[in-house]
């Protein structure tokens, strides 16, 4: 019998694979077998991951330089890469993100426009690119990386908070729209997972703070393995009854 | 170097205080809206408006608004 959890038949386009949570699920999602189009705007640490990645099944993965800042472009060079490779995009997970960490009395919307282009517009253009058929014609599943901080609150990040929520939102309509299409979306709700990208907010913060931080977490802080996991799930043959959800993996943070 | 913006912005949006209400010796912790969030927008306003990066621990570090005035004076010189 076929392990439910394999990805060996699949091709899978990840962004933000170049650090950090990203990075890991890349590692992880090779390790199951899947072929990998990794995306982001630094050639250098791409091929840097992609050194990493565990070749032994020949999957041939892909590297493609490409800033995510040009949303309005997104459909189209999806459509050329699919050509140029001649591959079938079996999934997407749009793991690239940015948190800036900003008290609403002095928080800029120049700074939360930022957040909103990559962590959502970005993942929607990827969205609709997956849903053109010359992208994917036998279905597929996509996958965004969210936050908990999109289902509970904080204070200091509303910008962050308000791109997370968002998405976990148009989960459930774009899951609706393309069921018939034999696409699956969903979202992944990590909590704290110690990454380059929270190091801003580490440096912000009193040791105090940090400690008192942790202690909210019933298991602890997590790690960047515990959100490959759950991306190998809903991109596989397991999750194939799994769509319009947002799942919330946090060391049980969220359920006090 | 120009402080008294850094001292308005600060009135009003971080510690949101009628302008003019601060002095050097004010102390911090008496102000009713100097709380965790006040500190990270201190940071903010301090890197915006003179590109200094300022550390959570030495904002939490001082009593008075004249050490914090201090601070960034500090940073400006490179010391």
């Amino acid at each position: 019998m076929q392990d439910p959890f394999s990805l060996s038949d699949k091709t899978i386009l990840l962004t933000g694979a170049s650090s950090g949570i990203g990075k890991q699920i890349a590692e992880t999602l090779s390790k199951q077998g899947a072929r990998l189009i990794l995306v982001g705007r630094h050639q250098d640490t791409l091929d840097e991951t992609k050194g990493y990645l565990n070749v032994n099944l020949n999957q041939n993965h892909i590297v493609e330089n490409f800033d995510l800042e040009h949303v309005d472009e997104i459909p189209g060079w999806m459509k050329e890469i699919v050509s140029k490779h001649n591959v079938n995009i079996d999934g997407i997970v749009h793991s690239a993100g940015i948190q800036t960490t900003s008290p609403i009395r002095t928080m800029k919307i120049s700074e939360i426009e930022k957040m909103m282009s990559l962590n959502l517009y970005s993942g929607l253009a990827l969205l609709k690119g997956l849903s053109n058929k010359k992208v994917n014609s036998s279905g597929g599943s996509f996958v965004f990386i969210s936050s908990i901080m999109g289902v509970v609150g904080q204070p200091g990040i509303v910008g962050y908070s308000a791109s997370k929520g968002a998405i976990n939102s148009a989960v459930k309509s774009s899951a609706l729209e393309l069921a018939r299409h034999g696409i699956r979306v969903n979202s992944i709700c990590p909590g704290f997972i110690p990454t380059k990208m929270m190091d801003q907010w580490s440096k912000l913060v009193t040791l105090e703070k940090r400690k008192e931080t942790e202690n909210q977490y019933p298991l602890g802080f997590g790690t960047p393995t515990d959100v490959a996991y759950a991306a190998v799930y809903l991109l596989s043959e397991a999750a194939r009854w799994v769509t319009g959800t947002s799942m919330v993996i946090d060391g049980g943070y969220s359920c006090q | 170097m120009d402080f008294k913006n850094f001292v308005r912005e600060f009135e009003e949006n971080v510690v949101m205080v009628a302008e003019g209400t601060l002095e050097m010796s004010t102390v911090l912790e008496n102000l009713e809206d100097w709380d965790s969030l006040a500190v990270v927008s201190t940071m903010a306003i301090a890197d915006n408006m003179f590109g200094v990066q300022l550390d959570g621990e030495e904002i939490v570090s001082c009593t008075t608004f004249g050490e914090l005035i201090d601070k960034v004076k500090n940073q400006l010189s490179g010391a």
